[in-house]
């Protein structure tokens, strides 16, 4: 067979046998000829169907179901009954769902930035050509390989009041340290520190950037007599502040998803325990949990669930549209 | 030629090995079908049932189960019961909604049965009840009534939780107290006299927990969570006294101090609870905690005594909280008949043979839910267990009260008194908070599950 019949060869046979076969299947019947691109096409949509698959079912789908559930009550077992806009007036005077997503926008406000500030300053760091370099990077990605119910364990330990490393530290320095996890005020920044251990991966997107930095600009900013920091400033930010906004939005992401070490951490069941002291680390999520697996108010989980997506949207909408005035493409030419 | 010659030959040889898989697999078939009918023909009567007892216990305690069952099965051969176990609530619901839920489950808590029921989840029991002539006034009061909703019963009780004072006796002999404290004064005043500062201003030693387990603060003064309507009840002035009571206790203790004590001795942060090695003189906890004092600290000179009363109100002593583990039928049993047959045996003479089994009872280790076992002192392993045993069945026993949302419920009640223990807001104020969110949200729900 020549290339060119192979060419012309229908779908199924160049799938299933390209042997002689196909030429006495093709003698015997007509032929239908596929164009290079509707071939093309259709191998195309061949190799992308499972994620087309996954997506339809797997997210689209149960997203679609989660709306139309959060305008009724549902139970998982017994049917839904249409309540309209009831569950979402209902959240307005939730005071439970108030301070849940008070705890959670704290982490937003605090959790991101701090964790963004770190994994610069991380990077920075790990970017200065010292001895023991790409042993210190490995330790500080290390954290980021513990498992999540690991790391939240860990922390528990590691807050002790008492006898943990923290508070030993700080009395080191003559500072008596708070009661972390068990008070009101300072479970919150407790979760902060925690995650402070764990910003690895964010500090390797930024050393990557700070790899890509031409020489030649901060040489150029030097030759000017660009201080440290004016380098720092004036370069190094611009260079980065992609993966800046990057690694804000995923941060925040994960602030509006914050869920398995608050759980755990703040000793959460659905025996109806606290998480954290007075609920302090009832994070949207976690409340969204008790709601849906406790209560069996799924109706009410998946309202809460669509508020919680609309208000990540609108911070990364935030986000973006603030990027506008700080993020430097280069090669993006403005228009 | 020679590739149409080969096409045949191959596609002859494919006919081939499709006519010999077809006809072994016939052959197989036919084997598998005579030997099926050769043993129901040739056997004495048709296989058992096949249906399954989900259970969300593990370990030690789901290891009374399969004796149970295996007794069953032998007493009824027309079923047979297969045990499956670590299915949490969460679990069954999803099973449910796939429809292959287990037929009968034991729960794990209390506190999920009116949300089950409220939801259909769960099958009323009232017609078998009512069928079988089963006599409920054999069971414990308040574990009887833990498994209703509204009045009717959703559930059987197996095995339950019931909470008291545990106290030290080394350290109230220490400090010159001979008996545990009978009143809250009593006990307030003992719990001072038992705790111990440190050169750093840092309690060595607690006199007493201020934390009561299951709510039961609210039970103190008479109070309730919630009547039997249903009604949401925590700013009831009963109610809020007790909370008062433990929100002073804690303030009079110094709850950075607490906390701190706490959060270095005990939870997560020691696999050594304090009460057992000697650091605190007195704590309210379950039955279930002996096996650990026993492990932990075997020489541990303690007892168990009734949950101090209000001064001037003998009324209210021998005041207690209950758990349990509900037996319920699920929605979609594949045969609920015999699911009721099971749970009715397992409630009754199921908890009788695990209670007068020794090696059954060491795994399950907790208070029966029949009258009959926890008034005969003899049957109990020691003296502690006789007490929690009897004292589960007093009338100020209490579980927690069986609602819709009970779980978020007892969420926010325990929130609320913590906020009000660390900071500076009042017990009116945050139990009218729960009682704003919680009592319309309840209604509501009883509301909805009566219209249906």
């Amino acid at each position: 067979m020549t290339v060119a019949a192979r060419r012309g060869a229908t779908l199924a046979g160049a799938g299933a046998d390209n042997g002689a076969g196909d030429e006495n299947r093709a003698a015997a019947a007509p032929r239908v000829r596929l164009s290079l691109r509707r071939r093309r096409f259709l191998w195309g949509a061949l190799f992308v169907s499972p994620w087309v698959v996954s997506t339809l079912g797997l997210v689209l789908y149960p997203m679609g179901l989660s709306l139309y559930y959060s305008f009724t009550n549902y139970d998982i077992v017994g049917a839904s009954q249409w309540v309209g806009l009831a569950n979402y007036q209902q959240l307005l005077h939730d005071p439970e769902f108030t301070q849940s997503l008070e705890n959670t926008m704290y982490l937003v406000v605090v959790m991101v930035p701090a964790g963004l500030l770190a994994s610069l300053g991380y990077a920075l760091l790990l970017n200065m050509a010292v001895f023991g370099q790409r042993l210190f990077r490995t330790v500080l990605y290390l954290p980021q390989m513990v498992p999540a119910v690991a790391s939240a364990i860990l922390w528990i330990w590691v807050l002790n009041p008492t006898y943990g490393l923290v508070n030993t530290m700080l009395g080191w320095l003559h500072v008596t340290g708070p009661l972390w996890l068990n008070s009101i005020t300072w479970s919150k920044p407790a979760i902060v520190l925690m995650n402070l251990w764990g910003v690895g991966g964010a500090g390797v997107i930024f050393l990557a950037g700070l790899q890509g930095i031409s020489p030649s600009l901060v040489d150029a900013a030097r030759v000017d007599g660009a201080s440290w920091w004016q380098r720092f400033r004036h370069v190094t930010v611009p260079a980065l502040s992609p993966l800046i906004l990057f690694n804000a939005i995923m941060g925040v992401l994960g602030a509006m998803q914050f869920f398995t070490q608050a759980f755990i951490m703040g000793g959460g069941d659905t025996g109806g325990a606290s998480i954290g002291p007075a609920n302090s680390l009832q994070f949207a999520v976690v409340y969204l949990y008790e709601v849906a697996f406790a209560d069996l108010r799924v109706g009410y989980a998946s309202a809460i669930g669509w508020v919680l997506f609309l208000m990540t949207l609108a911070v990364i909408g935030v986000l973006l549209r603030l990027s506008v005035r700080w993020v430097f493409y280069e090669g993006w030419r403005q228009r | 030629m020679h590739s149409t010659a080969t096409t045949t030959r191959r596609s002859r040889h494919m006919r081939l090995g499709f006519a010999a898989l077809a006809f072994g697999t016939l052959l197989a078939g036919a084997l598998v079908g005579c030997s099926g009918s050769a043993s129901s023909g040739a056997g004495t009567k048709a296989d058992p049932e096949q249906l399954t007892l989900a259970i969300a216990w593990t370990g030690s305690q789901a290891a009374t189960m399969p004796p149970l069952l295996k007794m069953y099965n032998a007493q009824h051969p027309d079923v047979h019961w297969n045990l499956v176990e670590n299915v949490t609530e969460q679990k069954l619901l999803a099973e449910e909604a796939a429809g292959d839920a287990p037929s009968a489950a034991i729960l794990n808590t209390t506190n999920l049965v009116a949300s089950m029921a409220t939801t259909g989840a769960i099958l009323p029991l009232a017609p078998d009840i009512s069928s079988s002539k089963l006599d409920l006034s054999q069971f414990t009061p308040a574990s009887l009534y833990s498994n209703t909703y509204l009045g009717a019963q959703y559930a059987l009780p197996f095995f339950e939780d019931t909470y008291a004072l545990y106290y030290n006796k080394t350290m109230f002999a220490k400090a010159g107290i001979s008996q545990p404290p009978a009143t809250l004064s009593q006990l307030e005043a003992d719990a001072k006299k038992l705790s111990i500062t440190g050169s750093d201003g840092q309690y060595t030693q607690l006199g007493f927990e201020p934390t009561l387990p299951k709510e039961l603060e609210g039970y103190l003064y008479g109070g309730s969570w919630a009547n039997s309507a249903g009604q949401v009840t925590a700013t009831s002035p009963a109610t809020e006294q007790g909370v008062q009571w433990i929100v002073n206790m804690e303030k009079e203790l110094d709850p950075g101090k607490v906390q701190k004590f706490l959060s270095s001795s005990s939870g997560a942060a020691s696999t050594l609870d304090p009460f057992a090695t000697g650091k605190v003189a007195m704590d309210v906890s379950g039955e279930w905690f002996m096996p650990t004092i026993l492990q932990q600290s075997p020489n541990l000179d303690f007892g168990v005594a009734a949950i101090p009363y209000p001064d001037g109100d003998p009324q209210y002593a021998d005041t207690g909280s209950v758990g349990g583990n509900p037996l319920v039928i699920l929605k979609g049993a594949k045969d609920p008949a015999a699911a009721w047959n099971l749970i009715d045996w397992l409630a009754t003479t199921g908890q009788e043979v695990a209670t007068k089994t020794p090696a059954l009872f060491n795994d399950v280790y907790s208070v029966p839910a029949l009258k009959s076992l926890v008034s005969d002192a003899k049957l109990a392993p020691t003296p502690q267990m006789a007490f929690f045993w009897r004292y589960s069945g007093g009338k100020n026993i209490h579980p927690f009260p069986p609602v819709p949302d009970a779980t978020t419920y007892l969420n926010a009640i325990t929130a609320a008194v913590q906020q009000a223990q660390q900071t500076s807001a009042s017990v009116s104020s945050v139990l009218q908070g729960v009682q704003n969110q919680y009592a319309p949200l309840i209604a509501s729900q009883i509301k909805s599950a009566k219209a249906q």
